[in-house]
């Protein structure tokens, strides 16, 4: 009898236990089928996400060029249809890589996209959206998380082969798979000039060329003029082929410690400040006063630059130094139209530089990373769509992935 | 003899009540997984019909369209499940100025279920909505939008 | 021990049952569950090659062209690396029997793309081809709809160097014509004086017409308006009276060249007088003892168009100390591509108008054809389009379309300019002929990863 009696209670307790252990495996397997399909979910939100940022303007249409917060978040160019984004719209956006810059004459700190020494976009947290308003005006706010990056499918690098006797420079052209070869790379090639006496401003020339690459996307061109590696020059290339644009840069300056530094001030008003370096970052006296040349140049439908003249009364030259007492200098660009800034700078008659500074995202063809990063996130969909900015080829890629922390429990 | 009574008293109700429990339980966690099921998919249908309303909106707010009517069929699954599905959207301004932007709330209604979903896209302000109800399984289910002379872009669902 | 048996069968039996359907219950690969939009992906790869009609122009050569392999080298540079492709070309034949479409070239990095691929297409046409175009009528939806271009004969016109107004007259009627309910060519001041009584030329309606001012600087004035009261100020007054007509017919008035308003002019009325340059039937308006009274026509222009009770004679100088060059701005510049009229992009402009006339004289810039640029602090607009409309209204009372640039002029501008405006739509016919138009369809597929 008591045997019996135990067998029951064994039996059913351990009966309880595999039905509770059973019902928990299959449904873990079901939710794990349900978490499936929202993440199916994600990815087909992922592709809506991605077109209603690409083929809206956003509100007002204009934004981009304006100084208000958008009500609406598109970055489409307002005077086109299909995958166009406007250079401007995507300049406001605030990045999420670089390091911010803080400049203490104005007290604003800067979003900050550098793309190597020389190359400065920085514009001030004021006026750049900011990913949580980004994602509050499309709906994901608190929902979703989401990466959004826009990078150049062509990739033009250039390096320096020889300093002088003659300068060689080398271009490759590389696209996202393979590189372009036999591409026509139209270039430009800018020269400072450090002449003068005490206080004077520096002076540039410009020479134009085209030049095929080879098979391997490669090309190297020549300049027997440059006999002194002291020579600063910015060097400015357009690789076209088949309607694929990318655009490639580079500098050599002999002023590396006191330079210009390029502020965004007033979208509306297309007004940079010029400031001086040890204002952002100190390195210690002396410190020089340096006198500055700004210009503006666009980009022709021949894939020359075309310079377009900048009013002395804006600022088209002038003096910067570091400290109190010493305003930054301000120029206006003339013009709404993509371009890219060119500021060379004189420190002596030995030591200058160049700096450029694109208007319009695409004139040098910057990359863009918006948004928060998805490492460590437990399921990330991505969908990528291939784009133009100003007819430079873009691929825009965005990554999506929910907040509300769904898992498998049990 | 008193333990086979006992035996009997605890082990048979126990029986019995799992001959309704088990059934019970089995219907309740099967409910929570079809539910979750249905309401995804009612999601991902309400994000696309947002997402189709707002592209609509943006190509026929182009300067370029005057005055017209565009009609979209969304291409949406008429049934989930074998249930249709009903929705209707509420229009409503972001702030109190004249030229805010507003925000319209698509709510979606699974037929016979109480399973619904909201989504919300934001328009211009220029946008009007006619009340109308959109109904996933009739042959006329479909997005219109109708641009007059001013600008002004009235949105509504086909019937 | 029996029960205890039992329960143990019972358990191999849930076990096998949940095994089995564990066989069955398998997960999707995450490729498969969270895939990339490759249809949209094949879209715009199609969109971005054809951005500048390069993928038109390549399916259209012949197979063994090298513009072939440039096609193929830009596939494989713009697509990732583990994505294939295989682009192919139909030839679309038209005709009702037989097939629709003929295959006739493919190319591909990769022999077969698997089961996940997905596909679009995209229609191209034959560069050869010439397409019938129909364009919108300006004012064919009502509101207007008429172009009046003053070619008066009694009349002479000043910084048009190197044109006569009537040859200008005529060059702008072969390009705006076309865009117009109707356009009138206004012969003489007398018909300019029909008009601003508001009386049709040739039935057409006289209200929200636009009118073309052909003579540059200089400005036609009939008759009936050489006289007192209009001849105040040298006139001034009589460009007063026109900006009060603009005002009260919704006129476009379109000034080509120069500074507006600067001169009037009519040949038998003036005969015995000159602009100080030697031109007779023209006179300066404003006042003969000022040297710039020439500047006071537009700011009375301005004055009517305000509907301004009392004329005010006012000489206030409304442009810069010194020429700068402009461009054209981007909204021009792409109707430039959509209207096929291409005026230079850079102009030199010396009688830009200073931008405090839009407070002052409620203006509102509806187009601005050229950048504004800035002078000692002051903002200039050397080409704009400005509506008048009152405060609190939201209605357009009379526009000026003022092209403040140097001679000579270039009627282009005001072409692009009217265009830029109006945006009328240019409707291109269906092509239909043999061999104008390609499919090309982008498969791709996805290589690698799970």
């Amino acid at each position: 009898m008591t045997g019996s009696t135990i067998d029951h209670l064994v039996s059913l307790m351990v009966f309880l236990g595999a039905i509770l252990l059973f019902i928990g495996l299959f449904n873990q397997t079901i939710q794990t089928a349900i978490l499936y399909q929202r993440h199916r979910f994600i990815a087909t939100k992922c592709s809506d996400l991605l077109d209603n940022m690409l083929l809206n303007p956003g509100i007002p249409l204009y934004w981009g060029k304006s100084n208000c917060t958008p009500t609406g978040f598109g970055l489409q160019d307002p005077e086109f249809m299909q995958y166009k984004l406007s250079p401007f719209s995507l300049m406001r956006l605030r990045s999420s890589t670089g390091e911010p810059v803080y400049y203490p004459k104005t007290g604003l700190t800067y979003s900050n996209i550098t793309m190597g020494f020389g190359n400065f976009l920085l514009v001030p947290y004021t006026k750049a959206i900011n990913y949580s308003t980004a994602a509050s005006l499309l709906g994901v706010n608190g929902t979703y998380g989401f990466q959004l990056t826009i990078t150049p499918i062509i990739t033009v690098s250039i390096s320096e082969v020889q300093p002088k006797n003659p300068l060689r420079i080398s271009v490759n052209v590389t696209g996202t798979g393979f590189p372009l070869s036999n591409a026509m790379v139209s270039y430009c090639f800018l020269t400072v000039s450090l002449t003068g006496g005490e206080g004077a401003y520096p002076a540039y020339t410009m020479k134009y060329g085209n030049v095929s690459t080879d098979e391997k996307g490669s090309v190297l061109i020549e300049f027997a003029e440059v006999n002194d590696d002291k020579v600063s020059y910015a060097f400015i290339a357009y690789a076209h082929l088949s309607g694929l644009i990318g655009v490639g840069y580079h500098e050599r300056v002999t002023s590396v410690k006191q330079y210009i530094i390029p502020f965004i001030d007033d979208l509306a008003e297309r007004r940079v400040l010029i400031a001086h370096s040890y204002d952002v970052h100190y390195f210690g006296p002396p410190n020089a006063e340096l006198s500055y040349n700004a210009t503006f140049v666009l980009l022709t439908e021949d894939f020359t630059l075309r310079e377009m003249p900048m009013e002395n009364s804006t600022g088209k030259v002038g003096k910067v130094n570091y400290g109190v007492g010493n305003p930054y200098g301000v120029v206006t660009i003339p013009t709404y139209n993509p371009g890219i800034l060119v500021i060379t700078y004189r420190k002596s008659a030995v030591e200058g530089g160049v700096i450029l500074m694109p208007w319009g995202m695409s004139s040098m063809a910057f990359p863009v990373t918006f948004g928060e990063d998805p490492l460590g996130k437990e399921w990330v969909a991505t969908d990528i769509r291939q784009v133009l900015v100003n007819n430079i080829a873009y691929q825009a890629k965005l990554a999506l992935w929910s907040l509300e922390g769904y898992q498998v429990i049990g | 003899m008193t333990h086979i009574t006992i035996e009997y008293m605890i082990m048979l109700p126990m029986l019995i009540l799992q001959i309704f429990l088990f059934p019970l339980t089995a219907s309740w966690l099967m409910n929570i997984w079809v539910d979750s099921r249905r309401t995804l998919a009612l999601q991902d249908v309400a994000s696309h019909l947002g997402s189709t309303i707002q592209q609509l909106y943006f190509s026929l707010n182009h300067e370029t369209i005057s005055a017209g009517t565009a009609t979209y069929s969304p291409g949406l699954p008429p049934f989930i499940e074998n249930y249709n599905y009903v929705g209707n959207a509420t229009l409503r301004k972001v702030s109190g100025s004249a030229d805010s932007s507003k925000v319209l709330s698509i709510t979606l209604t699974l037929a016979k279920t109480k399973i619904t979903v909201t989504t919300l896209v934001t328009l211009g302000s220029n946008v009007l909505w006619r009340p109308s109800v959109f109904v996933s399984n009739s042959t006329h289910a479909c997005v219109s939008a109708m641009k007059n002379a001013t600008g002004t872009i009235t949105l509504y669902f086909g019937e | 021990m029996m029960r205890t048996i039992e329960v143990f069968l019972v358990i191999i039996i849930i076990t096998a049952a949940f095994i089995i359907s564990s066989f069955y219950a398998v997960l999707p690969q995450p490729r498969q569950v969270s895939p990339l939009n490759l249809r949209r992906l094949a879209l715009t790869t199609l969109q971005t090659l054809d951005v500048d009609y390069d993928l038109s122009e390549t399916v259209f050569k012949p197979s063994n062209d090298t513009a072939w392999g440039e096609l193929q080298i830009v596939l494989s540079a713009c697509l990732p690396p583990n994505i294939v492709y295989n682009l192919s070309v139909y030839e679309v034949i038209s005709g009702s029997s037989g097939e629709l479409y003929k295959f006739t070239k493919s190319i591909s990095n990769v022999e077969s793309l698997g089961v996940s691929s997905d596909a679009s297409s995209y229609l191209v046409a034959s560069s050869n081809v010439t397409f019938h175009v129909t364009p919108e009528k300006i004012g064919q939806h009502g509101g207007g709809g008429t172009l009046y271009i003053l070619n008066c004969s009694d009349a002479n016109g000043w910084w048009i160097t190197g044109y006569i107004a009537q040859s200008l007259a005529e060059d702008l009627y072969k390009l705006l014509s076309p865009y117009f309910v109707k356009t009138i060519m206004v012969q003489n001041t007398e018909q300019l004086a029909q008009i601003l009584n508001n009386n049709t030329l040739q039935g057409e309606p006289v209200q929200n017409a636009v009118i073309i001012n052909t003579f540059g600087e200089a400005v036609p004035i009939p008759s009936a308006y050489c006289k007192s009261q209009f001849s105040t100020d040298n006139y001034a007054r009589y460009c007063y009276f026109l900006g009060q007509k603009v005002r009260l017919y919704n006129w476009t008035w379109v000034s080509i060249v120069g500074y507006p308003f600067y001169y009037v002019s009519n040949k038998q009325n003036f005969s015995s007088s000159q602009n100080t340059y030697g031109i007779y039937g023209m006179i300066r308006v404003g006042r003969p003892e000022h040297q710039d009274g020439g500047q006071s026509g537009i700011n009375a222009f301005l004055q009517g168009l305000d509907n301004r009770t009392q004329y005010t004679y006012d000489r206030t100088k409304l442009i810069p100390d010194k020429g700068v060059v402009v461009t054209l701005s981007r909204q021009v510049l792409e109707a430039c591509n959509y209207y096929g009229i291409y005026p230079s992009h850079n102009q030199t402009s010396t009688r830009a108008l200073k931008s405090f006339i839009l407070s002052d004289y409620n203006l509102k810039i509806g187009l601005s054809i050229f950048n504004n640029f800035t002078v000692s602090g002051t903002v200039y607009n050397p080409g704009s389009l400005y509506q008048h409309i009152f405060k609190n209204d939201n209605k357009i009372t009379g526009s000026l379309l003022a092209l403040g640039l140097t001679r000579t002029p270039d009627i282009r501008l005001t072409a692009i300019s009217l265009l830029s405006y109006y945006k009328p739509r240019l409707y291109r016919s269906e092509y239909n002929a043999t061999g104008t138009s390609r499919l090309v369809i982008l498969q791709l597929g996805q290589v690698g990863g799970i």
